[in-house]
């Protein structure tokens, strides 16, 4: 089992995401707060960092595609301007915004 | 198509609240913040409401969850999930459409 995560952990982890990519996070502190939260609590349980917003099956493989940066940001970011859970945003946003929720891209499975 | 078709495990959370004319059952992930929204905004509107972590079951109890939601409303449920008088229901946090459902 991988090591647990602290907070800091977390922001260290999006905060690199997000310069890679040419993203920015989510400036809304609450919100901030309680993705990484979000995405600290599924680090601990399930040993990497499935997106906070969809549902987990408990298997690094099957949830491949939803591990944060999830496999759906890039083209969620390009057409919504931010990603499904809202925590990157496209450079030129404001991320400070309250945002509606996106449609699932992620496929059905089954 | 009904939540009494839905077998609900036993961990539900009732949360009080003055307006409680509608049953309202919320199926949320602790870790999700679309659903921690969902969750305050049915608090502060003052509804009485039940909700359910999904991500707090085990995974086997879970998927069959998922598949009698699927199957009782013909959609895949994604989170949070609301449905109102056993029957109502909506995928994903759009209190527009919440608001319309409980007038």
């Amino acid at each position: 089992m991988s090591e647990k995560k602290t907070i800091t952990d977390v922001k260290n982890y999006v905060t690199n995401i997000a310069e890679r990519r040419n993203w920015v996070l989510n400036k809304d502190p609450h919100t901030f707060d309680d993705l990484v939260e979000g995405l600290q609590q599924n680090f601990n349980r399930l040993g990497y960092y499935n997106c906070p917003c969809r549902d987990s099956q408990n298997s690094n493989k099957l949830d491949n595609d939803i591990i944060c940066p999830c496999k759906y940001a890039e083209q969620d970011i390009g057409e919504f301007g931010y990603c499904y859970c809202t925590l990157y945003f496209d450079s030129k946003l404001d991320s400070s915004k309250k945002v509606p929720m996106i449609p699932e891209r992620r496929p059905e499975k089954e | 198509m009904s939540l009494d078709q839905v077998k609900i495990p036993d961990n539900v959370v009732e949360v009080k609240g003055p307006r409680d004319t509608h049953k309202i059952f919320l199926i949320t992930l602790s870790t999700c913040m679309w659903c921690k929204r969902g969750k305050k905004w049915l608090t502060d509107q003052g509804y009485a409401y039940s909700y359910l972590d999904i991500d707090k079951i085990p995974v086997k109890e879970k998927n069959e969850l998922k598949l009698e939601l699927q199957s009782a409303f013909g959609v895949r449920p994604r989170f949070p999930f609301i449905v109102v008088d056993k029957m109502f229901w909506n995928s994903g946090y759009n209190p527009d459409i919440w608001e319309d459902m409980l007038k």
